[in-house]
């Protein structure tokens, strides 16, 4: 298992409630987990414990067993811990340190005290893949919403990290760079085997791509599993997507439409099948 | 718009001063304020200015170099006048110079800024023995104005949106609702800067002891080139009274 997380329990220093209780979670390489609740549900907090960022840089009360590529973030300083988790924030604005975009790249391959020579072909070979040739030297001002996270994705991504956590990624984009963006991730989990956690809370641009969905309420997890079973389950929790609204009232008219569809235009061709051979 | 802070952005361009290395450029730079410094002659000042005009032409960078010295010019004046009223006893040319030398300094950095970009000058600064922290200190000073900008705005229009009048009333009434804008837009920007430490550490900042550097700063011949003529420039006054030629 390359994150498991038994009987977590999580408080701030300055809190005497708990955040979370009592929280099992995990993730595999190769797997892509949506993570969702509604706000202040611990969400968050659950994904800062992955790469460290709790308890190092936030302090406070964190127990059960904790292991995240073989680390414990209690004995492990963040910076060890960004060897194996990389981490992408809400706003991009936040995470981009630097005039010019082959720089940002390079920062935290810099900081590892990784050999100059090696950093310019890693750096390279993301700016390929990422396809960020024509805007190597722009400053974070000069790009829009969607560049924006795709470069602090790629600065996260060079240092080759195992498990990928993305809290609300796309919060500040508009839905199309944000089917991108969470396309590109699923891209990185097929081609790399990495494993994913992304926080998201519209539920229909993120559940084409993911293969498990835990949801959270409260600072516990209420739901776990298959997304479209989840979905059903926890309905009430995070909200159920218009298309599942429509699959079910078809369903319930009688329309045999087997599964659940995963895109509107799955249903539309389910649809187009069932009235094909009526 | 065009800001006095313009005259500092720097952007990429490919030529002879782009291509040399910040801390010869910076050298130069220096050299033009000491010759500044240290003549009392109207016609070195004016000699100052015409070359950094040449450099500046030469980087084709007029644009953005002219209208730094437009905007200062209410200064150069407020100089001008200051030192004609208070000298003892009022000398016109007294008050020409000093203007004069602030105009030259000014020119002579404003070039260093339009043609060093900020990551440059932190490597610089890194490479002549400065710690890590305080060179990305400063470029990300640099990098987040457009951001504080943006977030100065988001409050403002937020405060307008809901009826209040920024720009109205006398100075003191204006004074006093600025810091309606000011209080919020100070708890926005401590809640940003721990989201930016969030994300330093993410990246693992701090991680190793000697971070290397993906580029290194390396002085070329023509680094040299302007090295010597600098400090040759530097002693140009001196050296023109040492041949007996005194400068007008």
């Amino acid at each position: 298992m390359l994150a498991e997380l038994r009987g977590v329990s999580y408080r701030y220093p300055s809190s005497n409630a708990w955040v979370l209780e009592d929280v099992d979670f995990h993730v595999d390489s190769g797997e892509y987990v949506l993570l969702a609740g509604p706000s202040g549900c611990g969400k968050s907090t659950l994904a800062r414990i992955l790469n460290g960022l709790i308890p190092n840089f936030y302090g406070g009360t964190l127990r059960g067993f904790i292991s995240i590529d073989g680390k414990d973030p209690r004995s492990t300083p963040t910076y060890r811990m960004a060897l194996s988790v990389g981490f992408v924030f809400q706003n991009p604005e936040n995470q981009l340190f630097f005039s010019d975009v082959e720089r940002e790249l390079a920062f935290g391959l810099e900081n590892l005290g990784v050999d100059p020579g090696e950093i310019r072909r890693r750096v390279e070979e993301a700016i390929r893949e990422y396809g960020l040739e024509g805007i190597r030297h722009r400053s974070p001002s000069e790009l829009s919403g969607g560049q924006k996270q795709k470069v602090a994705i790629a600065s996260v991504m060079v240092m080759e990290p195992k498990l990928l956590v993305l809290d609300e990624p796309t919060a500040n984009l508009d839905p199309l760079s944000a089917v991108k963006i969470l396309g590109l991730v699923k891209r990185e989990v097929l081609r790399k085997n990495i494993g994913v956690v992304v926080i998201e809370h519209r539920l229909e641009l993120a559940l084409p791509y993911v293969d498990r969905m835990v949801v959270m309420k409260d600072g516990r997890v209420v739901a776990e599993g298959d997304p479209y079973v989840v979905v059903e389950e926890a309905g009430e929790v995070v909200g159920v997507p218009a298309i599942f609204d429509v699959y079910r009232r078809l369903v319930r008219a009688g329309l045999a439409l087997g599964n659940p569809p995963r895109t509107p235009e799955e249903l539309a061709a389910k649809i187009m099948a069932v009235l094909g051979d009526g | 718009m065009t800001s006095p802070l313009q005259a500092f952005k720097y952007t990429r361009k490919d030529t002879f001063l782009d291509s040399l290395d910040p801390r010869s450029k910076f050298f130069l730079s220096i050299s033009l304020l000491l010759i500044s410094l240290f003549t009392q002659s109207i016609t070195v000042q004016l000699a100052v200015i015409g070359s950094t005009f040449l450099l500046v032409a030469a980087a084709k960078r007029l644009r953005q170099w002219v209208p730094t010295l437009q905007a200062i010019t209410p200064l150069v004046l407020l100089i001008f006048a200051v030192n004609l009223l208070f000298s003892t006893p009022p000398s016109l040319a007294y008050a020409a110079l000093m203007s004069l030398r602030f105009l030259a300094v000014t020119a002579a950095f404003s070039m260093f800024f339009l043609t060093t970009t900020p990551d440059d000058l932190a490597l610089a600064l890194e490479q002549s023995g400065v710690p890590r922290e305080y060179s990305l200190m400063f470029t990300m000073s640099l990098r987040f104005i457009p951001t504080l900008a943006e977030d100065v705005e988001t409050v403002g229009a937020a405060l307008m949106s809901r009826g209040f009048k920024l720009d109205e009333g006398n100075i003191i009434k204006r004074a006093k609702n600025y810091v309606y804008l000011l209080v919020p837009l100070i708890v926005y920007e401590v809640r940003r800067s721990l989201m930016i430490a969030e994300a330093l550490e993410a990246r693992a900042f701090g991680a190793s002891e000697k971070p290397t550097r993906v580029k290194e700063l390396k002085m070329r011949a023509r680094d040299y080139i302007v090295l010597a003529a600098s400090l040759l420039a530097s002693f140009s006054p001196q050296i023109i009274m040492w041949l007996g030629l005194n400068p007008p």
